[in-house]
């Protein structure tokens, strides 16, 4: 059972009271927790998804509840994550990723901040140690490390998985040698820093650039720290896929996520195409609910040929 | 005769005494008053400038207060730390009214500052600062007045108290 007592003290009191009792099956771990006013409390696990209920019926999540949830998972500094909350969602302490809902407040016609916050809904960060190792194989061609990209629509485990793939290569687990891995963590979900240091296990080789755009970071991390191998977590903007290319110029090996379905769906996207077309050698990792969080569907080079394939059974 | 001299003694001091500590309140009170006033600035800065959240904020400004005020900073921070509130002013208000009691700060002061704990982690820039200016304009203004207090009636009260006991003793004779 994974250590919920983190996430927990971040709610109102009594939801905290509340789920501290709540018993879950053996293996079951919870990967949402959604709070919307006025409505129950609804939780994801791996195995279920329900309405917390007590001995009263479906627990509903009040006003109060919301407001008092905000400020906690705030650290009661709302000021302090201003530019998270324009984003959507902020990081806390472990990784676990909060994403906002609620009225948007505007200046010069692009979102300042957020007020009456309707919803709520936390990420419970997954750290699944060896999900990556059977996969480390399929990313080396010719004994040279690939380019890779992980692609899966949300909440597939592309994150879980990158940073495996991050604590393997920087132990030396499935390679023939360890890995210096930059990483960087623009929303601190990657390696959860606290005081400088990594709360998940991401290697002893890894140095993680925290809380910076993924483009300056990764260049930041170039110049700063030679790394052989360079991890971020979503590629998406202009700016991103312009750093990449950078990078790829400068003989730093990439591996990144990416939202997307399938392979014909990534290639009609023209920054992806333009990336993978810069790309020597690599490998595209399609994830898929249907085994479980972070389980590889399909592997396929960036010349269009399908390397692995899952199968029913498999 | 010796028993009327120990009784004289007694009253006097005690009523000297009372008339030091009378005087002595309001210094502890200005000296309270003042490292709050500092606190305060300092927050003010460091929101304003830096943004730092308030657990970390308050705790590095308990090194750099005394007294009363370093130590609600320091308990209101591993609070904080600990999620042990649903909100920040509930924290806040816990902690200075605890400590409040044992401190030489007025009923007063401790509505300011309980007043102020409800504002504080507001996202409002202007309403925070709004806030915090508010909380230093009577901070202020008060130790102004006890200032002017001090200077006019700081040797009247040790004077009162040992002209009350004198009186007293008279009284008495």
């Amino acid at each position: 059972m994974q250590s919920l007592a983190e996430i927990y003290k971040l709610l109102p009191n009594d939801i905290e009271k509340r789920l501290k009792n709540e018993v879950f099956q053996r293996n079951e771990q919870i990967q949402e927790i959604r709070l919307r006013a006025n409505r129950p409390l609804y939780i994801k696990t791996n195995k279920r998804k329900y309405f917390f209920s007590d001995e009263n019926g479906a627990f509903m999540i009040t006003h109060r509840h919301m407001k008092e949830a905000v400020e906690k998972l705030g650290g009661y500094s709302l000021y302090a994550f201003e530019e998270e909350l324009k984003q959507g969602y902020l990081t806390v302490s472990g990784g676990h990723r909060v994403g906002f809902c609620g009225r948007a407040v505007l200046e010069e016609g692009s979102v300042k901040t957020l007020r009456q916050v309707s919803s709520l809904n936390i990420r419970v960060a997954g750290e699944i140690h060896g999900c990556a190792e059977s996969w480390i194989p399929y990313l080396f061609e010719n004994n040279r490390l690939c380019h890779t990209l992980i692609v899966s629509q949300p909440g597939c485990g592309k994150t879980t998985l990158l940073r495996d793939i991050i604590r393997c290569l920087s132990y030396g687990i499935g390679c023939e040698e360890m890995y210096t891995v930059g990483v960087v963590d623009e929303r601190g979900e990657l390696a959860a820093m606290k005081d400088g240091v990594p709360q998940m296990d991401i290697g002893p080789c890894t140095d993680v650039q925290e809380n910076c755009p993924k483009a300056e970071g990764m260049l930041f991390l170039l110049r700063s720290m030679t790394p052989e191998v360079i991890a971020v977590d979503e590629l998406g903007k202009e700016a991103d896929f312009l750093g990449v290319e950078e990078l790829l110029h400068a003989g730093v090996t990439l591996i990144s996520t990416i939202h997307g379905y399938d392979m014909d769906g990534i290639m009609r996207n023209k920054k992806i195409n333009r990336m993978l077309g810069e790309m020597e050698k690599g490998r595209i990792l399609f994830l898929s609910k249907k085994w479980g969080v972070g389980s590889v569907a399909e592997i396929w080079d960036t010349f269009g040929k399908k390397q692995y394939e899952r199968r029913d059974g498999a | 005769m010796i028993i009327q001299g120990i009784g004289i003694i007694l009253i006097l001091s005690a009523t000297t005494l009372c008339g030091f500590a009378f005087a002595a309140r309001e210094k502890y009170r200005l000296k309270e008053l003042g490292e709050i006033e500092r606190g305060i600035l300092l927050m003010k800065n460091q929101i304003s400038y830096l943004g730092t959240p308030l657990t970390e904020l308050l705790e590095q400004i308990s090194w750099k207060t005394g007294g009363i005020t370093g130590q609600a900073f320091q308990e209101i921070s591993a609070k904080m730390a600990e999620r042990q509130g649903n909100s920040a002013e509930e924290i806040w208000e816990s902690i200075w009214l605890r400590l409040g009691k044992k401190s030489y700060l007025s009923a007063v002061d401790l509505e300011e500052l309980l007043a102020f704990g409800k504002t504080l982690g507001f996202i409002e820039k202007e309403q925070r600062e709004g806030s915090m200016d508010m909380l230093l304009h009577y901070l202020r203004e008060q130790q102004e007045s006890i200032k002017k207090r001090l200077e006019k009636n700081g040797k009247l009260y040790y004077s009162m108290g040992v002209l009350s006991g004198l009186l007293l003793v008279i009284t008495l004779l």
